[in-house]
């Protein structure tokens, strides 16, 4: 009897009325569930193109000239960008911590990478300090290249003159404006010089290649129009002039669109609070309004999820734009389908692991960034260098401290 | 409509008589209540997450897990990196109004190293030599060596010198029931059904945020989550893998990553046959489908060796074995056993051998029993024992008693396995003794370059899993879990508790 | 007489102290024989580990630290836990949890006798599914039927809860917190399950069906008399055996129902100290434990022989 009374059907507690989530009904989720057909269209030029998409499959979208191509282009060139971020982020960490610790070891090309690193990000002020630094090193092109670069704006590339490391410079800059990236990209995979010092080996990777890569991938993305350019994307709808109109969707929600002044992860916490209690009342009315082949389209496809996900995404990579590392740290942990916390899927897409690894670096949470950074190794070659140095950076954070283990 | 009618009738006897309960504090669950409230006999994480309730330590981790002052307004290094002053705050008070004090601080130390204290923490303090009060508020330490940043070890927590007769503590003083800290909160009371409520400390550095914290024995893991769901519970410290996915769904509950770098492995005791016998440590490796085994308990990684994927010490040129039938075939029967009746036999004795496991290990009884199975389908007779606590430290951390285990390793952020694996270390338990190995430890303890060590703990791991003096099996996903009425929650990824203050309840 | 009295009182003590310290023996080797240590518990650091040993006498024989034990005991000292609530007073630790065991206990008696009288009275002489069904619902091991009904009242009431049916129960949810519902729900269990109810049933049905057949019930149903009272009073005698053998099977079950619905009672307090190796406590309970057994059996004899004096001079 006590079953039967708990099997009781509960009725929900007051719910939004239809007026109140009508803004939902513009999105892309609601379109192609309400209307099948539109989304059978927009994917029939390379359906397995667009599964791929779907799945963040990115490695295989590669070289792809369809719009799926395209679309999986534009993901590639974001994610390289966040990788890109987070390189420049850990060689600042690294150089600092170390030089602070023990000094910086003699003769050692550390600091010429960590300026490099800078003056690729654009920091042409902290690049000078650390290339400075870097005239003591043992290598040749190493000093002429400090030397060089520490007098360069950031972005122009000084004359080459048979110096190894001006002559990859100088070819980045070129690939960047080429939108081609060459074999650049393996120097974010391999290490592009190999250190030798008592005993072991310092790898170090090439601090512009996602950059470059970023560009390249951003350059064969072009533009996408239509349902195809928001389809699977955090962008809830197009305005009539096709461009992105986030603001007509959330502001009526009561959802705010800024990132806010404070870096604090309750207010992130509490905005997703907010998006759940219209998106769970919502999904579910669309579950039961739709017609067979919509439903189907929601539930294989995991739509909400999906949507929902990139959608905190986007949040976390404009949080981390903004310097809220913890707010953004806050939107990817909310943004993850535990049920496979590992692996890349339609609902953990790349770009998450990179929000999750960059804002743990930026709250001191190195070996954390490290979690999220193993799952993009297994996906893409390129993203090995970023995670050596990561690592480097919190090996050293551990060097002076007492280790403790447990039993279970 | 008629159901409800019937089904809320049916109940209404117990809900009139009952009245609503009134709006509680902080409840959280541990799986075992605190034997003793005395940070120096802390054996257990409960009883550290506890300590971290009720007392400060001269540093500790700030958000950013950079080590930064607690009970310290600023400090001086010498040049000599031989000692350094520290000044304490002014104003701080302990849970019971009197001022703490530079005498604390020495008399804490003094009571560390206190022979007769018979202290769990002496070994926090072997680096430092003395201890004065140069005023009430200043102390002064020296070391026993050069120490570049000593504030990175000053975490442990400071005790009340008024409080205690001496400096030999006993562990049953009364200090156990009626503790005085200067942490953010104090122990209000000992309830009747195993329980502890805490309430705020009125004068702490900074304040406290939420107005009553108890703490709850449920033994059962299972039930943790229930009660959770249920609202009878506002925190979970770590959430069963099976778990997740119900309270990810379940929006009053948000999960929070909690990883300790833990990973299971089953140890052989290598000074006993035939697991002397490196190529029957790895045939059994090889007999034992590790995915299959994983599947039923949770998400995670398969490993090859002694660090989870993510470490910077993981050796990714090392791959996991796999389940290999044929080859485990073949290294048995180098190693002289042979297949023809069913099972492996050698001169007329079986390859059995028993597998210990801990109780308190989640999942451990579906993990033994699968692997029992998956094992006796390959003719290895293994028998199963699953020991309680103290059988645990009885026989296979004292005596070294056992053929096999099945247990887990949990690391901080630093991921130092000196203790299992080194010739010397406390918890090699199975005897295994590489000099390479214990060569690679100390390399990695003595490096002041991260690339050393990092280079120094991957061949480790090379060695080691050729060795094979443990099958390594797997990392968890690990989560913690609280009701979203919990707001500002930062959590400590080893000590939970250590930002609490900042927390509130709506 | 009066010197067979006391010599018989002064037995009936001794009995029951030798069984008491036979209780404390027994244990003693029992727990000297599980592996491990409360030492072991403590800490792994050799050094530290003797101190404790020696500290606590792990290392004497068990008969020496028995007849320590039991010396101290005499003197009303039952020693400090060790490792459960190291310091604190056994008799602290143990008679608040004998109270909570003695409401579980006596509730259980009375539950399962009236119980047990009420379904014998309607069963007893006839062809009934009720009997059937009551031997079905009691052979339903305690843990398990303590956590069907933990489980179902929970289930129950969350969804009435989710619904907006009604506020949530002070008692809610089960076991967390102390209710007299959880009180009523562990008295239940230990009167109704691991066939408790059904066996007192069935005791209870043949005795009224023996009784019924008695020349003096014969004698009462010829003359018109209401038959009830006397089958009641008959019914006593058998009713205080049954209840001083129900005792020892009820306070057998603490360790399940307490342990279950998490009462703070002996039972859930002995399975602790046993797995924490607290050696002092675990024998302080095993004593109180061992007490109370004997003692319901004493209250089961004299009862009986307050109602059927007789029953006194029986061989």
């Amino acid at each position: 009897m006590v079953f039967a009374l708990a099997l009781v059907a509960c009725e929900n507690a007051a719910e939004d009325t239809v007026e109140e989530l009508g803004p939902l009904d513009r999105t892309w989720v609601a379109t192609i569930a309400r209307s099948p057909a539109r989304f059978t269209d927009a994917i029939a030029d390379d359906r397995a193109g667009w599964v791929m998409v779907h799945n963040h499959d990115l490695v295989r979208l590669e070289g792809n000239g369809s719009t799926a191509g395209r679309r999986g282009a534009a993901a590639r060139a974001a994610l390289h960008d966040d990788l890109a971020r987070i390189e420049a982020e850990a060689w600042q960490r690294l150089g600092k911590r170390w030089e602070a610790r023990s000094g910086l070891p003699e003769g050692s090309a550390l600091p010429f990478f960590v300026g490099l690193a800078a003056w690729d990000a654009g920091d042409q002020e902290t690049a000078r300090g650390w290339l400075h630094r870097a005239s003591g090193a043992d290598d040749d092109d190493i000093r002429g290249a400090a030397l060089a670069l520490a007098g360069t704006p950031p972005g122009n590339a000084p004359s080459p003159d048979g110096n190894f490391w001006l002559q990859r410079v100088q070819a980045h800059i070129d690939g960047r404006g080429n939108g081609d990236a060459g074999d650049l990209g393996d120097g974010a995979s391999s290490p592009v010089l190999r250190e030798h010092a008592d005993g072991h080996e310092r790898l170090f990777h090439d601090p512009m290649a996602h950059r470059t890569l970023a560009t390249a991938h951003r350059a064969a993305a072009g533009t996408v129009e239509g349902l195809a350019a928001v389809l699977f994307s955090p962008c809830p709808a197009l305005d009539d002039q096709g461009a992105c109109d986030a603001a007509s969707v959330w502001q009526p929600l009561g959802l705010s669109l800024e990132a806010g002044d404070a870096d604090e992860a309750e207010a992130a916490r509490s905005w997703v609070r907010a998006l759940d209690a219209k998106l769970d009342p919502w999904a579910k009315r669309l579950h039961d309004e739709v017609s067979d082949e919509g439903r189907e389209l929601l539930l294989q496809l995991r739509l909400v999820p999906g949507f929902r996900a990139q959608v905190l995404l986007d949040r976390a990579r404009q949080a981390l734009r903004a310097g809220h590392p913890r707010q953004a740290q806050a939107y990817a942990q909310l943004a993850l389908d535990l049920e496979h916390p590992r692996e890349v899927s339609p609902v953990n897409a790349p770009g998450l692991y990179a929000a999750l690894a960059e804002a743990n670096l930026r709250t001191g949470h190195t070996r954390e960034a490290l979690d999220a950074l193993q799952v993009l190794t297994d996906l893409l070659p390129t993203v090995a260098g970023v995670d050596e140095l990561v690592g480097d950076l919190a090996v050293l954070e551990g060097l002076d401290r007492q280790g403790d283990s447990k039993e279970n | 409509m008629a159901r409800k009618t019937f089904a809320a009738a049916a109940l209404v006897g117990v809900a009139l008589v009952a009245l609503p309960a009134a709006g509680q504090g902080l409840r959280y669950a541990e799986d075992l209540a605190p034997a003793i409230v005395n940070p120096l006999f802390t054996t257990t994480m409960s009883e550290a997450r506890v300590n971290e309730l009720l007392f400060s330590g001269l540093y500790t981790d700030d958000q950013d897990l950079a080590t930064s002052p607690a009970l310290v307004a600023y400090a001086s290094l010498a040049d000599d990196q031989l000692s350094m002053e520290l000044s304490l705050k002014p104003d701080l008070r302990w849970h019971d109004g009197q001022p703490v004090t530079a005498d604390d601080v020495v008399f804490t130390i003094e009571a560390m190293r206190d022979d007769d204290t018979l202290s769990t923490e002496a070994g926090r303090v072997s680096w430092i030599d003395e201890a004065t009060a140069v005023d009430s508020g200043t102390v002064r330490l020296t070391f026993t060596t050069p120490q570049a940043t000593p504030e990175d070890k000053l975490y442990f927590k400071i005790l009340p010198r008024h409080a205690f007769d001496s400096t030999t503590v006993s562990r049953s003083d009364a200090f156990r029931t009626n503790p005085v800290g200067s942490g953010p909160y104090r122990l209000a009371r000992f309830n009747d059904d195993n329980s502890i409520s805490f309430t705020p400390h009125s004068t702490f550095d900074g304040g406290v945020g939420i107005s009553e914290l108890v703490m709850r024995e449920v033994s059962d893991k299972n039930y943790q989550a229930k009660l959770l769901l249920y609202e009878s519970l506002e925190a979970l410290v770590r959430v069963l893998p099976r778990d997740l996915a119900v309270l990810q769904n379940n929006r009053k509950v948000e999960l929070y990553p909690y990883q300790t770098n833990s990973w299971w492995y089953v140890g052989f005791n290598l000074e006993r046959a035939p697991f002397d016998d490196v190529r029957v440590r790895s045939a059994l490796s090889m007999l034992i489908d590790v995915d299959a085994l994983l599947a039923p308990v949770g998400t995670g990684e398969v490993l090859s060796g002694p660090f989870v994927k993510s470490s910077p010490f993981y050796n990714h040129d090392v791959p996991y074995d796999g389940y290999d039938p044929g080859e485990a075939s073949r290294l048995l029967q180098e190693a002289g056993f042979d297949n023809s009746s069913g099972a492996w036999m050698r001169d007329g004795e079986a390859l059995t051998f028993t597998l210990n496991a801990h109780q308190t290990l989640e999942s451990s009884q579906e993990v033994v029993i699968n692997l029992q199975s998956q094992l006796q389908n390959h003719g290895v007779e293994v028998s199963v024992d699953f020991l309680d606590e103290a059988a645990w430290k009885s026989r296979v951390w004292r005596e070294r008693d056992f053929d096999a285990i099945l247990s887990q390793w949990s690391f901080d952020r630093n991921e130092d396995v000196r203790e299992q694996l080194h010739s010397d270390g406390l918890r090699n338990f199975g005897g295994y003794e590489s000099e390479r190995v214990d060569e690679l430890l100390d390399t990695a303890r003595d490096a002041s370059d991260p690339f050393a060590k990092k280079a120094a703990l991957r061949e480790l791991h090379a060695v080691v899993a050729q060795d094979q003096p443990m099958i390594f099996l797997w990392t968890l996903d690990s989560y913690a879990a609280l009701s979203t009425r919990v707001s500002d929650v930062v959590i400590h990824p080893f000590y939970f508790f250590t930002f609490v203050n900042q927390w509130r309840m709506n | 007489m009066r010197r067979e009295l006391v010599l018989a009182v002064l037995a009936a003590l001794g009995a029951f102290v030798a069984a008491l310290a036979g209780v404390a023996l027994l244990l003693q080797i029992l727990l000297a024989s599980a592996p491990g240590d409360a030492a072991d518990l403590i800490s792994d650091d050799p050094v530290l580990r003797a101190a404790l040993v020696e500290a606590w006498r792990l290392d004497e024989p068990v008969l020496s630290r028995w007849l320590a034990w039991t010396v101290d005991a005499m003197g009303g000292d039952l020693g400090e836990s060790l490792t459960y609530r190291p310091g604190q007073a056994v008799t602290e630790l143990v008679l608040p949890a004998l109270a909570r065991s003695l409401v579980l206990v006596g509730g259980a008696l009375v539950l399962s006798l009236t119980g047990g009288l009420g379904l014998a009275w309607w069963t007893a002489g006839r062809r009934s599914a009720t009997r059937r069904l009551v031997q079905a619902l009691s052979v339903t091991p305690v843990f398990l039927l303590a956590w069907l009904l933990m489980a179902g009242l929970n289930e129950a009431a969350f969804g009435l809860m989710e619904g907006g049916q009604i506020a949530r129960p002070a008692w809610f949810a089960l076991p967390d917190e102390d209710s007299w519902l959880k009180t009523l729900l562990a008295i239940s269990v230990l009167a109704v399950g691991s066939s408790a109810l059904g066996e007192i049933h069935a005791a209870l049905e043949d005795e009224l069906l023996r009784i019924q057949r008695a020349s003096f019930v014969e004698a009462l149903r010829v003359r018109g008399v209401a038959l009830g009272p006397h089958l009641l009073r008959a019914l006593l005698a058998p009713l205080a055996t049954i209840a001083g053998g129900r005792a020892s099977f009820f306070v057998g079950g603490l360790v399940v129902v307490e342990t279950v619905l998490h009462v703070g009672g002996l039972g859930s307090l002995l399975w602790q100290a046993c797995r924490l190796r607290d050696y002092p406590l675990a024998l302080g309970i095993g004593v109180v434990a061992g007490a109370l057994v004997c003692g319901a059996r004493l209250a089961s004899d004299v009862a009986r022989i307050t109602v059927d004096p007789r029953l006194s001079r029986a061989p």
